[in-house]
């Protein structure tokens, strides 16, 4: 079975590689960490992932900019993008899946429930 | 020996078979005989008097032939001249002979050799003419019963004088000699008969001959009959016209099938000229043998004899000509059919036009080619009408094309524009919770998720684990949990103090609440159960903030049951005092727990878990104060709810029963009641329970 490609842009080096340790190590994934996301979109191009993990608030750029770039770039309109994000509330933590339409993950998150969160929004393989 | 077949001609020298004995073989009779003009052989029997003209038996002399010979020579040929010849002693024995066939007897000594020679030649004469007579009559014969022809001889007065058998049988007459004297009156209807004799009339005044004549026979019954006939004058051997003779053949089914092709061949001939197509046939050197009058239109001829023998050279120019020349020339020398050829065709008087052109090769009975056979329709129309629509078809594709390029750009920007829209809600988010909110969340909450996920990595590993480090590192994770839910509270504690008021249904409020918890009380199977309100007046109302009130006081409610259990809710009006069960805050200076008489619509949470202590119901509102088990809250919850209830100018009052669970009320003013938008009032409240 092929292994599923996850890119994960967020400007936290030491949380990109322990998502790419904790995915890799499942063994279902490859995983490409991005921690400029002015060279996101570049990344992408390249690495061709499944689906992204994108972090909101950054310098110079974030999330949602950046989620606009990949959608108008033609080859990745069509992947998935998962916003992940600090700035949840108790309520919107455990009444919503979504801010504004598009899935969310809130930092911190388990690995089981990113995981579980990744196979929720990609095609099987 | 043989009949002689032609008269013998004067010249001739006469042959006589003489039958004697041998040693008379020079009698001087012979020499005189020859003498006389006969070339005389001397035989000694009867048979051997072969091809002689005349025999002389010799009885004087001693010859005696068998009188059997004699009678079967006679029968075989009665005109051949067997003469004997007798004496004195023989005439018994000439007497016998004369009677078995012999002509005639002669006496030795009286004969005159010269004029016995001249008997006997005009005896052999007359012979051979009878002869030439029975065979003529004989062919006359034959003919005249064996032909199925009519034949007929008449004389001068048109009088029957002899017919063929067929033509009697054709009168219905039981023999031909019953025709003799008759009259074609007697025979045929009147004015036929009348015809035919005016004809012969003509014909002998004029000596001219009618041959191969068509006319029709009429009977008097009325039957009609086509005849070849020709009539001939008849001619003696003078030369003299003595009558007239004819032979007639029935050629009525000929006629008939004349007719019948001749039809046909006009009804062909009718259908192709009305056929729109151009039809034409051509030989193997490319003439036209036979074209239709659309062919002739479209070459601008008159009619058939303009293009019969003519080529296409005579009719287009030499480049066109050329053209069709090689596909006739496809067509010939392959065998095979050119069929459905779209091609320019010159037209007299106008453009060339699209045609469908269909060439097949034209084949003799034995299967040779013969020429070539053609079928061409005007096409021109349904050309343009096709190129016309080949033409617009291109550019719809074009406009189509166009039109998915510029649907491709929109939908991209769409989609920009939706992700510009979500960092909208962030910047707001960002605004509501207070920069200094945002950012403490954002830096306690980055690390976290580190460690989170570093937890879970090195419990994911495949090393063995001694059980304290499977300990150490659940703890962590739940150290990590606790953290979040902290930062979590925090940031709904930091919420913005401006409201977005509007007019709602509370009970719709009540409804969305629920829906967005249900997912947790399935987790924590939990049943929610709202209980039936009836209709609630307007409330004002921040719609976010009093679902998050709601949404606080279920999920406190369904965590109160860590077993499952029930959760009622209830909504409803109260027109006096509330049933207010909560002292007010002794620290409140503000007034504001002095509650206004007057409409709040409410909703009740009650749960059936362990509730909470009198004593500790005070304390419940304050910040970080939670009776959960460490790590289950953090103390905000309630903080939050209370502190939005006052921005609404309604309140929180909780009941608590250690049987039975907690009550949870909230209440909002009515609008127009003292609501969130007008200046409270104090007055006297009653305070029941404790």
């Amino acid at each position: 079975m092929e292994k599923k490609r996850i890119m994960i842009v967020d400007d936290e080096a030491g949380l990109t590689r322990l998502v790419r340790l904790s995915l890799e190590g499942t063994g279902k994934y490859e995983v490409r960490e991005e921690n400029d996301a002015m060279q996101a979109l570049a990344s992408a191009l390249e690495f061709r992932p499944d689906l992204i993990l994108l972090d909101v608030v950054m310098p110079d750029i974030d999330g949602g900019d950046v989620a606009a770039q990949l959608r108008k770039s033609g080859p990745l309109t069509q992947v998935p993008i998962v916003f992940l994000t600090a700035i949840v509330s108790r309520r919107e933590a455990s009444t919503q899946d979504d801010i504004g339409g598009y899935p969310f993950l809130s930092k911190p998150v388990a690995l089981d429930a990113l995981v579980k969160c990744i196979e929720d929004h990609t095609a099987a393989r | 020996m043989s009949a002689p077949v032609e008269p013998r001609r004067v010249s001739e020298r006469l042959r006589l078979s003489v039958v004697t004995p041998q040693g008379e073989a020079d009698a001087l009779l012979w020499r005189e005989l020859a003498k006389a003009g006969a070339d005389v052989r001397i035989v000694a029997r009867l048979s051997d008097a072969a091809d002689a003209d005349a025999v002389l038996i010799d009885l004087a002399a001693g010859a005696r032939p068998g009188l059997e010979e004699i009678r079967a020579l006679h029968a075989r040929c009665p005109t051949f001249p067997m003469m004997v010849i007798a004496s004195e002693g023989t005439e018994q024995a000439a007497l016998e002979a004369l009677e078995a066939g012999a002509r005639d007897y002669l006496l030795r000594d009286t004969i005159r050799p010269l004029e016995l020679v001249q008997a006997i030649e005009s005896i052999v004469d007359r012979g051979r003419t009878e002869s030439a007579l029975a065979r003529e009559r004989m062919y006359l014969q034959n003919l005249l019963e064996n032909i199925p022809d009519r034949i007929y001889f008449k004389d001068l007065d048109s009088r029957f004088l002899r017919v063929s058998r067929a033509m009697a049988t054709a009168f219905g007459l039981a023999s031909p000699e019953d025709a003799r004297g008759r009259t074609d009156r007697d025979f045929f209807a009147p004015e036929h008969a009348t015809r035919a004799f005016d004809d012969e009339r003509e014909l002998l005044r004029t000596g001219q001959a009618v041959v191969s004549q068509v006319e029709e026979e009429v009977y008097p019954d009325g039957r009609r009959f086509w005849m070849l006939t020709t009539k001939v004058p008849m001619r003696d051997a003078e030369g003299r016209v003595v009558g007239t003779f004819g032979i007639s053949r029935d050629v009525t089914r000929l006629k008939q099938m004349e007719e019948a092709l001749d039809h046909e061949r006009n009804l062909l001939r009718r259908v192709i000229d009305n056929i729109p197509d151009a039809i034409y046939v051509k030989d193997l050197a490319g003439r036209y043998l036979v074209d239709n009058r659309a062919h002739q239109a479209r070459l601008g001829v008159g009619g058939a004899e303009a293009v019969v023998g003519q080529t296409v050279r005579d009719f287009f120019p030499p480049e066109l000509a050329a053209k069709y020349l090689a596909d006739d020339r496809r067509v010939l020398d392959t065998g095979e059919s050119l069929m459905n050829l779209e091609e320019r065709v010159g037209v007299f008087g106008g453009d060339p036009r699209w045609h469908l052109t269909t060439k097949i090769p034209l084949r003799a009975p034995d299967g040779a080619l013969a020429g070539i056979v053609c079928i061409s329709r005007d096409i021109h129309a349904q050309k343009m009408a096709e190129e016309q629509l080949r033409t617009t078809n291109a550019e719809l594709e074009r406009r189509r094309l166009e039109l998915e390029t510029v649907l491709g750009d929109l939908q991209a920007s769409h989609a920009a524009l939706k992700f510009a829209q979500m960092h909208l809600i962030q910047a707001e988010k960002l605004e509501s919770v207070g920069r200094l909110a945002a950012g403490i969340a954002h830096e306690v909450k980055n690390p976290l998720a580190t460690i989170r996920l570093g937890v879970d990595f090195l419990a994911a590993r495949g090393e063995p684990m001694d059980a304290d480090a499977r300990i150490v590192l659940r703890e962590m994770a739940h150290a990590v949990e606790r953290s979040d839910a902290v930062i979590r509270e925090l940031l709904d504690f930091s919420a913005s103090r401006e409201m977005e008021l509007a007019d709602a249904d509370l009970g719709l409020v009540v409804d969305r609440a629920m829906a967005l918890v249900r997912l947790e009380c399935e987790r924590a199977r939990v049943a929610l159960k709202r209980e039936a309100s009836g209709a609630l007046p307007a409330v004002r109302l921040d719609r976010n903030k009093a679902e998050q009130v709601l949404v606080n006081l279920l999920l406190n409610a369904v965590q109160a049951m860590p077993e499952g259990g029930e959760v009622h809710v209830r909504a409803g009006v109260s027109v006096s005092g509330m049933p207010g069960v909560v002292r007010p805050d002794p620290g409140d200076r503000s007034g504001a727990s002095v509650r206004a008489a007057g409409a709040y619509a409410f909703v009740v949470v009650r749960d059936h878990g362990p509730g909470i202590e009198p004593g500790l119901l005070e304390k419940v509102f304050d910040p970080f104060f939670t009776t959960k088990p460490t790590g289950k809250g953090t103390g905000l919850g309630l903080t939050v709810v209370k502190k939005i209830m006052e921005m609404h100018n309604g309140w929180i009052t909780l009941e608590a029963h250690p049987e039975s669970g907690l009550v949870a009320t909230v209440a909002f003013p009515v609008a127009g009641h003292g609501d969130a938008g007008t200046t409270t009032e104090e007055l006297p409240w009653k305070k029941s329970g404790s």
